[in-house]
Formats: structure tokens, C-alpha cells, sequence
């Protein structure tokens, strides 16, 4: 075994950056991740233990059922994590102060949940909240929870003009409605990828429109149907959110929305955990139809993992003696032991063994001194052994040939 | 206004042990599923166990079943067919041993001990039925007596459970071992369980200890750190469990016509079926385990006269400071964002408020920085 030092140019680090697709169909109020079909269980709704329209974080209590209060009575109760109180103040982000301080004693467990999901939110910003009443210096919409979530990008959006004038908030919140769809970021990562935005507006199962970034700036353009070439909307790459704010009607059908109209941008995602449901509190026009819009929203994520790349070299002439105990003869015969006096030890002669390959039974082929390569050991400055690479096979390594191996770590 | 300060005596570090309560119930490991979620290997080394049929995704690996047989075991030399796989049951409790319990000083692999202490000798654990956890569930270390394990004792093979008894780590929060190159293991006791009458466990054997005032029966170790329960096959046999409950031996194994005890499967069965065995017998199993989580906190303080100013572009209007009217007016600004920097004044990381604080010179804030890892 022998210890080498990498060098400057034995020793990378990199960055790779992976474009995950990433897929949600929406259809009659359901929402579809990644084309996966939700798999009912023996002991919960969906098997995730998360509600259908989400994908769980953990993917820990597979069809187990219950809450950590009933997980006795359970046929398969659930994993639930929990802290003790004590001195340190730890606690789930759940848990408030008076919670903590009230609910429990000393030595008390502080039970929370790994029933933990996520998925994309539509909000419908309907144009009377938005434009009917003033607050402060600027003329903000304050009627309406969902408004607080669109008024609170209105610097982001505008900080982004330098994309495209489209990312203006005074030119999407025109006083009609705007279309909000939030993506939980572990949906994309650190960021969507541009131009991988693609959104499809399907009416009864023919795609109606199409829009996409492909300009790269953020755009949502329409790429397909009636008002092909016209900005319906943008998107926040970073944040995570696609505005829609064209309601030019792409089809001449009424369908039953929030309110019986013609399919637009503003509708798309119609159902996407915003509260709808099939049916609304209105009465069907002759003319409208029941729900039969559904909808693709897709683009790829960025994932940035770094990578740590070493060149671990092998030299010629080098590595080529082991102190496996099999390296050696095992020849232990009473003549060759080790012998001791009152003033001497003398350790017997070990011989090398040859295991170089030949073609004839009772010829010896000349000593070779040669060694397999099974594993390359990661040393930190105190030599403590701090990682292992394992080769699938090991590799036969003769004193006239050399090697570099190339290790690879993700941090 | 950014503005940067040393961290002095502002910092400190904590450790946070989080638990998770992981509950097993029999029927998931025997019978939910139709054995979908138990996997086989060609070898017949082990047996994995999964929580749901392990061709879907979402199945995650809970534990593998395993036996081991030592060579000083009266049973040892009684395996003489191939299917019983002798090699493979000595190597697995060699392989266990020598990893679990280490080497004499002659270099020797030492054996089980069913009370830990090597030293004085005692009984060992000859014929071992071995079950790691998988690392998902037991974490950094299964937490000390909180194992809980109720296995059915019943002779009859189509009813297990209609006898049970509880295996737990009694009293292993103050009297585990240390004895072990790969951390901390305790004793695994059994009692009588709750169902049913007993008495089911041997009142005449000489395996119990007195804990508290109550008799336990030795059955097994288990290994926090490593996440590795080592149970005595005689938990199955009359030294543990009463001689001939229901009238007959323990029907450990049934096949289409015969069944066998629990000797009989050692010494003729597969660890496929050994395990097929035990799944069949466990009523329910449960235990916590520990993540340690490490912290270092910040305590980032603002003092009444910093951090009154920004440097945001809106901060300005007209080349004048925006929440100033007048030369006299107190500033304004609102905190975000905590920054972290290192010696050279590079940014490594930031922490966002759920809201801003308004800071003004009449106020002060200690913001409490919390980083895990």
C-alpha cells in the first residue's frame, strides 16, 4: 500500500448541471404528476398517504393509514417523527411558542407528521378585486386573499422588464382577470430551464392551443391556434410562477369556468388545487357546456449537483508489491521459521509468489512482480481514511503498465 | 444599508436528537401483500422485507431475515443435506459474530453471548435468527428501550398468534453494553405477552435474569448503532418457551404434509424457509430511532443605532433618502435578509425572514440564525 499526494491537476471540481422533465396534467379537478395513476391502498386513499393532486415529500408510510394519535388502532399506522422537550428548545416549525410552552412538559414528546406534500395552485385574480380599491401611495387591490399573492410580485415582475416589456406588472394586472400558477420549487430545483416551458389547452381531447418561451425571455407565446404569435402571459423562472393574463378567447365554445365563458389563457389549469369543482353554483347555459377542458403544463427544472473528480495514478514501475498476506508463499516449514537466541531474532526468508501466467505446466515463467488493483483508499492530511473506490474487477497491474483512475464523488 | 459584523462570542452549537416512531405490524411482513413484498435471492442467504410489493417504486426496504449457525452448536453437525445449506448458515454467524462481537486473543471469532459478558463466559447463542433494519428505519442508532417485538408461541402452525410472547429491551437505556466493535447493543428479554393464558415461557429455565423484581427470559441482542437484532432460535424452543403448549412441539414450519420444529428447520430447512417461519410468527414489532442533529447558531444582533439605513436602489427617490421628509426625521428600513460572510468578506449563505422587521433607531433585534447539518 502505498500513499500518493494529488496534485493540482489530479483533482476537479464541477459542476453538472441536470434538465429534469417535469410534467402536470390537469383534468376535472385532477392533477396528474408525471403521468403517475394514483395507486389506492389497502389502508389509505392513495398509497403516498398524501392527498391525490400531490406528490409526497417523503414517501415514508406507504399505505399505512392514521396519525401518530390513533397509531395504536391502526391495521398499519404510520411513522411519525417526534422531539422530546427539553432544555434545547427544539421543535417543529408547527409547533408554536404557546404551543410548546403550554401543551407540553419536560420530557414530553412533541409528535408532528411526515405526511408531507406538494403541488402546483392556480389562482384566479378576478379583475373586480383587482382594480376596485386603493391602498397607500399606489392603487392596489386589498379585497380578496389571492390578490396579496399577486401584489407581492409586483417587483419581481417588474424587475425582470429588462427580459421583456411583458414582464410589467401595470401590463398584466389590466383591470380584468390574471391567471396565477405557483410551482413548489422541488418541483424544478433551482430554477425552470428556460425555453422548456409548454403549455396545452385541450378542449373535449383536441388541443386547442399551445404556448411556449421558446423566445427564452420569459414569454409565454402562443404557438398553436387562433391567436398564434400573441404573448399570453410570462413566467418567473426563478420563482417559480406562470402569469397568464390574455383572455382572448381561443375557442368558440362556452364552457363551464368559474363562470360560464369561452376557453382563455386566463382559464387554463381550471381545477389545479384552486377550490373549483366540477359543477359550479350557476345553472348550465343552453349554449355551455360541462367541464371538458383539460390541460398539460410541462417544462424541465435545473438541478446543479457538484462533483468532485480525482485522477488517481498508477505510475509504471510503481504499486507493484502488496502486503497481502496471499502475496507471499505460504510456505511454513520447520526449516524455515523464524529463529531466536538469547541474542538474536532472525525472521525466515519470505519468498514473492509468481503468479505470472504461463503456457507449459513445468516451466516456471520468469518473476514478474505483479499485484491486483482492488480498491483505491482516500486519505485526509492525518491519514485517516475518509472514503473507498471500488473497482468492479480487480485490475492485474505489472510493473511495465500504469494506470490512472478516475474517482468520482458527489457533494 | 449592508453592513458587516464580526461574530465574536455570538455563536454557538447545539445538538438536536430527533425520533421517529417506526411501527411493524405483523400482518404487513405475512399476509397483507400475499408475500409480494418479500424478496428472495438465489444465493438463499436472506430474505428481504419490504413495505409494500417491491416491484413498485414505492416501496421502501424495511428489514432482511437471516439465520446463522455456529459450529459449536449441538445442532451443527445434524445438518447433512444440501437444502439445509450448513456452509452458508455457519458462514452468515462467522460473518455476524466476528463483525458484532469481535475476535478472542487468539484471533479466534468470538460467539453470541445472550447476557453480554464475554468474560464470564455463560451461554451463548449457538442457532441465532438474524434481522438488520434497514437503514431507513433505524437511522443513526435505534433508540434504547424502545424495541418491542410480540412473536406468536402457539404449536399450531395455522394459528401462531393465539399465544404470544414479548421480546423488548428492558431497562437498556441504563444497562446496555459496550463490549462491541460496532457501538452500544443490549439484552433482548422476553416476557409473557398480554394475549391469552400463560404461563408460555419455561418457568424452569435457567436463561432468565431478575429485573426489578420480575424474571426474563434471555432472547437475543441488538445492536443500536448497527441497527442488527440477533435473536436466540430458542425463543421458539422449550428452553425459552414453555415444553409442548397445545400438546405438541412447536409447529415452527408447515409444509404441504409435514411440519417441523424449530430444531427440525435448522437442521433441514432453508434460511428461505426459516424465515418464511419467523415472518409467519411476528405479531407485531415496533421501535424509535435517533438522528442527531447538529447545529450551529448565530446570534446576529442589531443594535439601536445600525441598520437603520438601506442601500436598496427604492430606498432613494430623487436623490433624497424616501422616509425622510425632514433632516430630523428618525431613518426607516426593513430587515429581509441575514447574510453570512467568511473571513475574505465572500457571501456563503443567507437567511430569509418570513417577514420584514422594521427597524428604526428606537428598536433593537437579536436574530437567532440557525444553520443544520
Amino acid at each position: 500500500m502505498s500513499y500518493y499526494k494529488l496534485k493540482d491537476n489530479d483533482l476537479f471540481i464541477n459542476t453538472l448541471e441536470a434538465y429534469p422533465d417535469v410534467k402536470f396534467y390537469i383534468q376535472s379537478v385532477s392533477i396528474y404528476i408525471d403521468d403517475e395513476a394514483y395507486i389506492s391502498g389497502t389502508t389509505s386513499d392513495n398509497i403516498l398517504g398524501v392527498p391525490r393532486n400531490y406528490t409526497s415529500l417523503y414517501e415514508y408510510n406507504i399505505n399505512r393509514s392514521g396519525s401518530y394519535l390513533d397509531v395504536l388502532d391502526d391495521p398499519n399506522p404510520v411513522i411519525y417523527p417526534y422531539v422530546i422537550k427539553n432544555g434545547s428548545k427544539s421543535s417543529f416549525k408547527n409547533i408554536t411558542d404557546e404551543t410548546y410552552n403550554t401543551a407540553y412538559s419536560v420530557g414530553d414528546e412533541i409528535p408532528s407528521t411526515y405526511n408531507l406534500s406538494a403541488s402546483i395552485t392556480r389562482y384566479y385574480i378576478t379583475g373586480s378585486n383587482v382594480s376596485t380599491a386603493s391602498f397607500g401611495p399606489d392603487s392596489f387591490p386589498i379585497t380578496g386573499t389571492q390578490n396579496f399573492y399577486f401584489r407581492a410580485l409586483k417587483n419581481t415582475i417588474n424587475y425582470y422588464k429588462y427580459l421583456s416589456p411583458h414582464y410589467d406588472y401595470d401590463m398584466i394586472n389590466t383591470g380584468s382577470a390574471v391567471n396565477m400558477i405557483t410551482i413548489p420549487s422541488i418541483f424544478y430545483g433551482s430554477r425552470i430551464r428556460k425555453g422548456s416551458v409548454n403549455l396545452k389547452y385541450y378542449i373535449t381531447g383536441t388541443l386547442a392551443a399551445q404556448a411556449s418561451d421558446y423566445r427564452y425571455n420569459g414569454e409565454l407565446v402562443q404557438v398553436s391556434g387562433t391567436t398564434t404569435g400573441s404573448v399570453v402571459g410570462v413566467v418567473l423562472y426563478k420563482e417559480g410562477f406562470v402569469l397568464l393574463s390574455s383572455s382572448l378567447p381561443i375557442d368558440g365554445n362556452n364552457i363551464e369556468y368559474e363562470q360560464v365563458s369561452q376557453s382563455a389563457w386566463t382559464r387554463f389549469g381550471y381545477g389545479a388545487n384552486d377550490g373549483k369543482g366540477l359543477g359550479q353554483n350557476h345553472l348550465l347555459t343552453s349554449s355551455a357546456s360541462p367541464l371538458s377542458a383539460s390541460y398539460v403544463l410541462e417544462f424541465q427544472g435545473t438541478n446543479k449537483v457538484q462533483t468532485m473528480t480525482m485522477l488517481c495514478k498508477a505510475p509504471e514501475g510503481e504499486l507493484n508489491h502488496s502486503n497481502n498476506p496471499t502475496y507471499l508463499k505460504n510456505s511454513t516449514k520447520s526449516w524455515e521459521a523464524n529463529s531466536s537466541g538469547s541474542v538474536s531474532y532472525v525472521e525466515r526468508t519470505r519468498h514473492i509468489k509468481n503468479i505470472v501466467s504461463a503456457s507449459y505446466n513445468d516451466i516456471e515463467p520468469p518473476m514478474q512482480k505483479e499485484t491486483y488493483i482492488s480498491k483505491i483508499a482516500l486519505y485526509d492530511k492525518d491519514r485517516n481514511v475518509i472514503g473507498y473506490a471500488k473497482l468492479a474487477t480487480p485490475v492485474r497491474k505489472t510493473e511495465a503498465r500504469e494506470f490512472i483512475f478516475k474517482l468520482k464523488l458527489d457533494l | 444599508m449592508t453592513t458587516l459584523k464580526n461574530l465574536t462570542e455570538d455563536t454557538t452549537t447545539t445538538r438536536t436528537l430527533l425520533h421517529e416512531a417506526i411501527p411493524i405490524t405483523g400482518s404487513i411482513v405475512s399476509g397483507t401483500y400475499n408475500d409480494e413484498n418479500i424478496k428472495n435471492y438465489t444465493h438463499g442467504m436472506l430474505q428481504s422485507v419490504y413495505d409494500y410489493p417491491y416491484l413498485s417504486s414505492s416501496a421502501n426496504h424495511i428489514f432482511d431475515i437471516t439465520t446463522g449457525i455456529s459450529t459449536q452448536s449441538p445442532l451443527y453437525s445434524s445438518i447433512t443435506t444440501v437444502d439445509a445449506q450448513q456452509a452458508k448458515k455457519k458462514n452468515i454467524y462467522n460473518q455476524m459474530a466476528q463483525l458484532l462481537v469481535g475476535y478472542d486473543v487468539t484471533g479466534s471469532v468470538l460467539q453470541f453471548d445472550e447476557d453480554g459478558n464475554i468474560i464470564a463466559g455463560g451461554y451463548k447463542i449457538d442457532d441465532a435468527i438474524i434481522v438488520p433494519f434497514s437503514r431507513l428505519l433505524a437511522k443513526d442508532e435505534i433508540k434504547k428501550e424502545s424495541f418491542s417485538l410480540e412473536l406468536g408461541v402457539d404449536s399450531l402452525y395455522a394459528q401462531p398468534l393465539n399465544k404470544r410472547i414479548t421480546i423488548s429491551d428492558v431497562s437498556a437505556s441504563t444497562e446496555y453494553r459496550v463490549n462491541s466493535p460496532v457501538g452500544e447493543y443490549g439484552i433482548l428479554y422476553a416476557t409473557q405477552s398480554a394475549a391469552g393464558v400463560g404461563p408460555y415461557l419455561n418457568q424452569t429455565s435457567e436463561h432468565t435474569a431478575s429485573i426489578g423484581g420480575s424474571t426474563y427470559w434471555y432472547a437475543g441482542l441488538l445492536y443500536y448503532q448497527a441497527g442488527i437484532m440477533v435473536l436466540t432460535a430458542s425463543v421458539f424452543g422449550d428452553q425459552l418457551r414453555t415444553a409442548g403448549i397445545g400438546g405438541v412441539d412447536l409447529e415452527y414450519l408447515t409444509g404441504s404434509s409435514t411440519t417441523e420444529t424449530i430444531s427440525g428447520s435448522i437442521t433441514g430447512s432453508t434460511i428461505q424457509n426459516i424465515a418464511d417461519g419467523f415472518r409467519h410468527r411476528i405479531y407485531n414489532l415496533q421501535f424509535n430511532n435517533t438522528t442527531e442533529l447538529n447545529s450551529t447558531i448565530y446570534f446576529c444582533r442589531a443594535n439601536y443605532n445600525e441598520f437603520n439605513y438601506s442601500s436598496n436602489p427604492t430606498y432613494l427617490e430623487n436623490s433624497r433618502v424616501r422616509v425622510k421628509n425632514q433632516a430630523s426625521d428618525a431613518p426607516v428600513s426593513y430587515i429581509t435578509t441575514v447574510g453570512l460572510y467568511n473571513d475574505n468578506n465572500q457571501l456563503l449563505a443567507t437567511a430569509k425572514l418570513s417577514e420584514p422587521l422594521k427597524k428604526t433607531p428606537s428598536n433593537e433585534f437579536t436574530l437567532r440564525v440557525r444553520l443544520d447539518y
